[in-house]
């Protein structure tokens, strides 16, 4: 086999591109029934009464009341499954109503009077008091730094939501197998096994009686990361009471009014600079928007607060986060999960701080780049070489980055205007902390049949990223035989082993390795014509400075993923719009295992990160998320771009399979700072928020 | 039930139309009756209907047929430029293959992209209808008497909107014609605002001007008053009346926040874009 970053066709290529994929939309059981919620029209309030107009025969309302635990479990279980006395948000699910027709399935949900005894409701970041959890870390003493500053310039930005916008609504069908009082749930999902300790938890099974399989899934970018048990919960709970299969699609602006986004912050930021402008102390006081419920949120600001100081080494740090709880929609996971929140803050204060001082941009940031061996926040190490510089020497050949920012730098005039900005950025690889090690313990199997095809057995998901064909190309090249004879499923927890989510740009690296160890393993037993099976699991033995949760101190990662981006637009003075005239963007991610599909991820996550810098607008008015449509909230499209330009440097990571790392999220991460230093160069100004709309650069919010 | 008709000729049409009157739902491209979820008893496809699919000149009028798509108008040299260019930046290729000129009127959106052009070339609604006696009738409306506000037109119950009439004389001999569409992105966007105008320097005097803003109200917005104001003023003189214009304009702008964008942005680009078709009016 060639090398194995030479693009092969992907496993899902021919059914997708054909139209034989079949979605959790396309599936018809016998008897099955659909179905639709009555949700909480106001922010806070205590039901007083659910008046249900009279059901017909085969119909149901599905309630709180029908689940042994209503309680949905995702790190924590406080979120009920259905709101029974109190809802908390806007959207909050009340009752299921299922049957076989649809039309009056809607109809009487409509005809569902809920009595409200309304209740003050926080409905914004700024208005909250109640902090739901918090972290904090320390280093050096900051405040002997702040008292010898030369410096202190001290900056507050703000950033929104942001929607993940997967092509398939979230969607499920539940069943309930009476004979084995058995649970199973097929649905559009990241990470089939906690939509499995879900089912468990709050209907009080064990393991063998539930099952949940992973059906053709239309994107996810962590928004079917925690949202598919709370949905897989409701299913299981309408097909138990009705003893028929039941289907809940979510529209598509009921999609976008109650799952997860990415959270909104307001990030406070200190920084104390000596003579020369170096940044001796840092402070970061970050609030962060949960929603009303925490689910995944104690992760997401771990990510944020390990993220806070970007890519510089600075010796006296206080770090603190907050988030608050609010009657809004929770938030949860989105592609970078915490951390784009945080570089787009730290990159602009940076570029604020150059300005002040009238350096350029990167010879400020040239100042305080780390590099292997150095010291994190946390006290952990850079373990593993840092390629910034020669990303950089990358990024001056494909953009001309320096030249062209000391053009745009000299007065313009005209309608037009031009900037240019770079970003430089790192992605921890994996779950933060110690999770891999302690919960997760990740395991997976290959299976060879007589016929020696080999199947490999993983609860990781390939939701459009292109999993089932890097894993497989991995499983083939070691073993030396052909891609085709690789076989592998969506996942169905009857038949795969626990081999973690598919979230955390963790199942290439980890799951990888263990496809790459478990196919030495069976290449070394190797018996044509003869059914055999390795079983691998994770375990960790490489020198690290231990994860401590309550201290947040020691290596939050195994090792890290780098990236740059450098976007050159032009802004219409008169519309505050801008127009893409170059994208750029240089990564690491150790090395590529599909140039196909890497270029997929980091187009993708490139214009993803834009649309979050820019255009994806989206808030919460009176409680009520605002831009719940397409039509309202805007995603970029290929006509807002120009064709990207990408390119990966390697830089092989041994415990990551034929040296890969982490590269889902990366893309992501740094695009949004890179729009808005190129805004502000173009315009003359600094701005504190995102996304930049034109709005807020004309000042006409 | 639905009873879906696809007659052939309009006559053939306008009998449908005057037989289920208002029990019936007339598509042409179907990119606006398809997302609102609308029907009818009575369901009349237009786009079969060969003779509506035309562009022609008279000696007054440029008339577009009713079943020309955008896609179709986009390609055809008699459409003036400022349309053509108008038509392109709507939706994307898929939409711009089925949606019609004559649908963007019809379904009065105050953001239909197409209108603040047609509003400032005095565009006339040609509405065809069938008497009792089967004999055809044709009213003439001009635009801004033809769309009463959001989504209310003055169409009656037994007509069909059969062409759209553009004066010559709002193009042709037309020194500046100037369109902006300000959306949030650069394809598949509604307008967030837009800017028409369009205006003849002759003899180094504005002889005529037409000023459109679209997306600010429920209808399009154009000012004849200040129009009439503005005629007559002498190249070299604009400058010193710009103020006072923009001031006229400022106060008959009253946009509205809304999911889409601001009030105040969409009035500041709005004079933003006509201080600069002022600012470049020799151009
Ligand atoms: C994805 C998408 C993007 C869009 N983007 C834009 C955009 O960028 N800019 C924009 O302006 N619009 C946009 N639209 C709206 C729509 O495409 C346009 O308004 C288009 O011009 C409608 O034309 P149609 O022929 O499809 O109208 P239809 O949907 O067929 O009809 C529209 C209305 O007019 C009535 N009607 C149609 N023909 C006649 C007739 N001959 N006589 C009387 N009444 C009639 C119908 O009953 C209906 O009420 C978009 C729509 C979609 C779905």
């Amino acid at each position: 086999m060639k090398d194995i970053s030479v693009p092969v066709e992907k496993k899902d290529h021919r059914m997708k591109m054909s139209g034989r994929a079949e979605y959790t939309a396309d599936m018809k059981l016998p008897g099955m029934l659909y179905s639709s919620f009555v949700r909480s029209e106001v922010p806070h309030a205590l039901i007083k009464d659910i008046k249900l107009p009279e059901l017909p025969d085969g119909y149901f309302s599905v309630s709180g009341s029908d689940i042994p635990n209503n309680h949905c479990a995702c790190i924590t279980d406080e979120q009920p499954v259905f709101a029974d006395k109190e809802v908390m948000f806007v959207g909050e699910a009340i009752l299921l109503i299922c049957g076989p027709d649809e039309k009056t399935v809607k109809k009487l949900c409509a005809e569902t009077e809920v009595i409200y005894e309304e209740l003050p409701a926080v409905v914004s970041l700024d208005e909250a008091t109640e902090v739901a959890l918090g972290y904090e870390y320390h280093k050096g003493d900051t405040e002997t730094a702040f008292n010898n500053a030369d410096k202190v310039i001290s900056e507050t930005f703000r950033t929104g939501y942001q929607e993940q916008a997967y092509i398939e609504t979230q969607s499920a069908v539940g069943v309930w197998d009476k004979d084995k009082g058995k649970a199973i749930l097929y649905g559009s999902m990241q990470c089939p096994y906690y939509v499995h300790s879900a089912l468990m938890h709050s209907f009080e099974l064990d393991e063998s009686h539930v099952r949940v399989v992973q059906e053709v899934t239309g994107g996810g970018f962590g928004g079917k990361e925690d949202f598919p048990s709370l949905l897989g919960c409701q299913a299981v709970a309408a097909a138990r009471k009705s003893g028929h299969p039941v289907r809940i699609i979510l529209n598509r602006r009921e999609d976008m009014s109650v799952t997860t986004k990415r959270h909104p912050a307001i990030l406070k930021y200190d920084a104390a600079l000596d003579k020369e402008g170096h940044i001796t102390g840092l402070r970061a006081d970050i609030r962060m928007d949960s929603g009303a419920y925490p689910g995944l949120t104690s992760v997401v600001m771990q990510r944020t607060l390990l993220a806070a100081l970007g890519v510089y080494k600075i010796d006296n740090l206080d770090v603190k986060g907050r988030a608050m709880t609010t009657n809004l929609v929770n938030n949860g996971a989105y592609r970078g999960f915490g951390a784009p929140q945080a570089f787009f803050a730290i990159e602009t204060l940076m570029n604020h701080i150059a300005d002040k001082l009238g350096v350029s941009p990167l010879s400020y940031r040239q100042m305080h780049f780390v590099k292997q061996g150095d010291e994190t926040g946390t006290g952990g190490k850079f373990w593993h070489h840092v390629p910034i510089p020669e990303m950089i020497e990358k990024a001056e050949e494909m953009s001309d980055y320096s030249r062209k920012y000391a053009e745009y730098a000299r007065p313009q005039s005209g309608r037009y205007r031009k900037g240019i900005g770079m970003s430089i950025f790192f992605h921890g690889c994996g779950f933060t902390g110690s999770a891999e090690k302690d919960f997760i313990k990740s395991k997976l199997t290959l299976h060879k049949y007589a016929d020696d095809r080999v199947e490999i057995l993983a609860s990781n998901t390939d939701m459009g990223q292109g999993l089932k064909t890097t894993f497989s190309k991995i499983a083939a090249k070691v073993l030396d035989i052909p891609y085709e004879q690789i076989i592998i499923e969506n996942p169905d927890t009857d038949r795969v082993p626990n081999s973690g989510p598919t979230v955390a740009s963790r199942s290439l690296m980890i799951d990888g390795k263990l496809i790459e160890r478990a196919a030495e393993r069976l290449k070394a037993i190797w018996e044509p014509g003869k059914e055999q099976e390795i079983m691998e699991q994770y375990k960790e033995d490489r020198e690290c400075v231990p994860w401590d949760i309550e201290k947040f101190h020691g290596d939050a990662y195994p090792t890290f993923s780098w990236g740059l981006n450098v976007v050159e637009l032009q802004e219409d003075t008169l519309t505050g719009n801008t127009d893409l005239l170059g994208v750029w963007g240089v990564y690491d991610v150790g090395h590529v295992i599909d140039e196909r599909i890497m270029e997929g991820q980091a187009q993708g996550g490139i214009l993803q990160g834009i649309g979050y810098g820019s255009m994806e607008h989206m808030e919460a008015f009176k409680g009520r998320i605002r831009q719940n449509s397409f039509t309202d909230y805007m995603i970029p499209t290929a006509m807002d771009t120009v064709n990207n330009g990408i390119a990966f440097i390697d830089n092989l990571y041994k415990d990551g399979p034929f040296g890969a790392k982490g590269a889902g999220e990366l893309t992501l991460v740094g695009a949004a700072p890179a729009y808005e230093a190129a805004v502000e160069q173009a315009s003359g100004r600094h701005f504190m928020e995102i996304p930049l709309t034109p709005e807020r650069i004309l000042l006409a919010e | 039930m639905v009873k879906a008709h696809y007659p052939e000729s309009l006559n053939e049409a306008l009998t449908i139309k005057a037989e289920k009157k208002d029990q019936s739902l007339l598509v042409m491209g179907g990119s606006d009756v398809m997302v609102v979820h609308k029907t009818a008893p009575d369901v009349i496809y237009l786009n079969s209907i060969a003779g509506l699919k035309y562009v022609e000149q008279t000696e007054e009028y440029l008339r577009i047929g009713a079943g020309c798509t955008y896609a179709e108008l986009i390609d055809d040299e008699l459409v003036p430029g400022i349309l053509r260019d108008t038509m392109r930046e709507i939706a994307s290729p898929a939409i711009r293959n089925v949606g019609t000129v004559v649908g963007n009127i019809c379904n009065a959106s105050p953001a239909g992209d197409t209108l603040p052009v047609l509003y400032a070339m005095d565009a006339v609604v040609v509405a065809a209808g069938m008497d009792d006696n089967g004999k055809k009738i044709e009213r003439r409306i001009p635009i801004d008497k033809f769309i009463l506000g959001v989504r209310k037109i003055d169409l009656r119950e037994n007509e069909i909107v059969s062409a759209v009439e553009i004066p010559r004389s709002s193009y042709e001999g037309m020194t500046k014609l100037s369109h902006t569409k300000v959306g949030a992105r650069k394809a598949e966007a509604i307008a967030k605002l837009s800017f028409a105008g369009i205006c003849k320097v002759e003899n180094g005097k504005i002889a005529d001007i037409r000023i459109a803003f679209g997306s600010v109200g429920i209808t399009v917005l154009r000012q004849r008053d200040i129009e009439e104001m503005i005629a007559g003023t002498p190249v070299s003189e604009l400058e010193g009346k710009k103020a006072d214009i923009l001031a006229r304009y400022a106060e008959v702008l009253h946009p509205i926040s809304d999911q889409r964008s601001t009030e105040g942005y969409r009035k500041k680009v709005c004079l933003n874009l006509l201080e600069d078709f002022l600012n470049n009016i020799c151009e």
